[in-house]
């Protein structure tokens, strides 16, 4: 969705099988993000509050920025903003709000970021696969699969970067990260 | 080690490739002794599911013995025999919970493709192309079997392995199908197919009280294996005889209480629909060819119920809704919930109550599973079920090399 204002904002959400709290704390500690979101190499938090984060893109492309949390609510929604002198000025929240019949707690996911032009625009697409949704979609979906079975599920195919065939890895294309590699 | 891979259209071959490891903490590895060719391999042999990859190893009905378990798994332990259900599932998300094993929320790594086909992902399924997660399959001598601590099921001695192998698929498959018609004392259950589901379909729906289960199909020796084997009380030759009618003079013109499609999207006629059905599916106007679903439907009585297990893939066309609504008939379907069956299902076979093994007519080393495909296919030498053995069957322990020599 691009807004009058230029701004992308990318919406998803999953259901996962755990009570709001649990899922609140595991995103809370923002240095788990990398482990499911697949464009981030790492966020690190300093002793104020301020995240430092680290993204690559498909293609390679790096983007580095800062971050503040804007809002902090135990168990129900946490939003983060990037400081204002960032390359990109981005902002995310993300909302939990328990499921209907105790099937858990609904994950609503909230990107939005302000492409600023020309050449570093162009540099901040290229963050993205060509459906951001899809991408979140799938980083919701790793999310789901850590806090509900414990680990991120692999198939013989999916721990390698584009297509391979569905045959057991040889030993040195074993994964030595944790999760699906997709290009 | 040996596995039998997917190259294309009618060509499957056994290679040479790496073994399993354990990729995640809840993986086993298994040494496969027994493995069978399934019609739901078909439609990959065939090339009509889309997302298979040259090399792909196919097979999701195995069984052997424990070979490796991951950290994760404290309920199997190496020498186990098992029987591994084919849809992979977590045991934890709501599905599973539920007990809708076949419909995991979290085995299928490439939920999206699945998802941009059919609008949500099922499980993930062994040898079952990429939409479906691109997991190995059991057409080899060893798989690795995720969420090992939720699937497989042990068993024990005193059974051979075409006694319980079926247990990972097919007997549960045709079970759910005749559960699916919510059978009571009386009624008149008709089967679309008689391959190997089909027959396991026909002997459930016996088992569940049908009065009369009707076998529809070409093929005589699987007809007359559906009547002297699995118990069917009738028998129709859909290319000797009119299938509407026959069903209408067997029913005093109510029709089957409840229908069983277990045919699928390869269905054959030998009529002018086919034609038109083959056209369509070659220039991708409908993906699959409904005809048994079409005459399953047409054939039941009023209000009955139309049960889908035949696999379909993608579109159909000329789909008989008005007959559904107007005749208040329901609709259920489903890649089989597995899991759901292992006990129960073992148990019958345990007290003799049925023997699953009456289905299989060939037996060949895994070597030979082009052949096996070939025969299965083309319906030639009575072929009702093919098992592959692998080497280890034979009692020949294969040596698995150390990790980082794969
Ligand atoms: N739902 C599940 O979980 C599940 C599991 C396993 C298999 N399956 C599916 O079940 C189906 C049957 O599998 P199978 O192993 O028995 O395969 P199969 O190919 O041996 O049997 C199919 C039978 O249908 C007959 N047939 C074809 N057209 C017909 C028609 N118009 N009317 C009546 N019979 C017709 C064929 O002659 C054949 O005997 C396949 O679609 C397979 O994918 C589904
Ligand atoms: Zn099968
Ligand atoms: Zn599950």
């Amino acid at each position: 969705m691009r807004g009058r204002d230029r701004t992308v904002t990318v919406k998803t959400s999953v259901t996962i099988r755990r009570e709001a709290q649990e899922v609140y704390r595991f995103w809370r500690d923002f240095s788990n993000l990398p482990r499911f979101m697949q464009r981030i190499e790492s966020v690190t938090v300093n002793a104020a509050g301020r995240s430092h984060w680290c993204a690559r893109g498909p293609a390679g492309a790096k983007v580095e920025w800062e971050a503040d949390i804007v809002t902090d609510r135990p168990g129900d929604r946490i939003s983060w903003r990037s400081r204002e002198d960032a390359t990109i000025v981005n902002h995310g929240a993300v909302l939990f709000r328990p499921a209907s019949r105790g099937r858990g707690t609904e994950v609503h996911l909230t990107v939005g970021f302000e492409p600023p032009g020309g050449a570093i625009a162009a540099k901040i697409l290229r963050l993205f696969d060509a459906v951001p949704e899809q991408q979140l979609k799938n980083d919701l979906r790793r999310l789901k699969q850590i806090l509900e079975t414990g680990e991120i599920t692999r198939s013989d195919a999916s721990i390698h970067r584009g297509t391979h065939s569905a045959r057991p890895p040889a030993m040195k294309e074993l994964p030595n990260v944790e999760g699906t590699v997709q290009s | 080690m040996k596995a039998n891979c997917w190259y294309g259209k009618r060509d499957v071959r056994v290679e040479d490739v790496p073994d399993p490891q354990i990729l995640n903490a809840r993986d086993a590895i298994v040494q496969v002794t027994s493995t069978a060719i399934c019609g739901s391999d078909l439609h990959l042999y065939n090339a009509f599911i889309p997302t298979l990859e040259r090399g792909d190893i196919l097979g999701h009905e195995f069984m052997g013995e424990v070979v490796e378990v991951g950290a994760g798994v404290t309920n199997l332990k190496v020498g186990d025999r098992v029987v591994v259900p084919f849809p992979i599932a977590c045991g934890a998300c709501t599905a599973c919970s539920e007990g809708s094993w076949s419909l995991c929320e979290n085995s299928n790594p490439n939920a999206w493709m699945a998802e941009k086909l059919w609008g949500h992902s099922p499980a993930g399924l062994f040898g079952y192309s990429h939409m479906l997660g691109g997991y190995a399959g059991g057409q080899a001598e060893y798989a690795r079997v995720p969420f090992a601590d939720v699937g497989p099921l042990k068993i024990p001695e005193g059974l051979t392995d075409e006694q319980v192998l079926f247990l990972s698929d097919i007997f549960p498959t045709g079970y759910m199908g005749a559960e699916m018609c919510s059978i009571t004392r009386g009624d008149v259950i008709a089967v679309w197919g008689a391959g190997p589901v089909g027959q396991f379909a026909i002997a459930s729906a016996k088992m569940l009280g049908a009065e009369r289960v009707v076998a529809i199909d070409r093929f005589p020796y699987r007809l007359r294996l559906a009547e002297q084997k699995a118990g069917a009380t009738d028998t129709i030759n859909y290319e000797e005889t009119d299938v509407y009618d026959a069903l209408m003079e067997l029913t005093g013109g109510r029709g089957p209480d409840a229908c069983i499609d277990a045919v699928g999207m390869e269905a054959h006629a030998p009529n002018f629909m086919y034609g038109m059905d083959r056209v369509k599916q070659s220039i991708m106007l409908e993906t699959d060819r409904p005809l048994a679903l079409r005459q399953a439907i047409r054939a039941c009585k009023n209000g009955g119920t139309i049960s889908v297990i035949g696999v379909y893939g993608g579109f159909i066309d000329q789909f008989p809704m008005g007959a559904i609504v107007n005749r208040s008939l329901t609709l259920k379907s489903g890649q089989c919930h597995v899991h759901r069956y292992l006990k129960p299902l073992l148990e019958r076979i345990q007290k003799g109550e049925i023997d699953p093994s009456f289905v299989v007519t060939h037996t060949l080393p895994l070597e030979e599973a082009a052949r096996g495909y070939d025969m299965f296919v083309n319906k030639t030498d009575d072929c009702e079920k093919v098992v592959l053995k692998t080497s280890s069957a034979f009692g020949k322990q294969v040596k698995r090399p150390t990790p980082g020599q794969a």
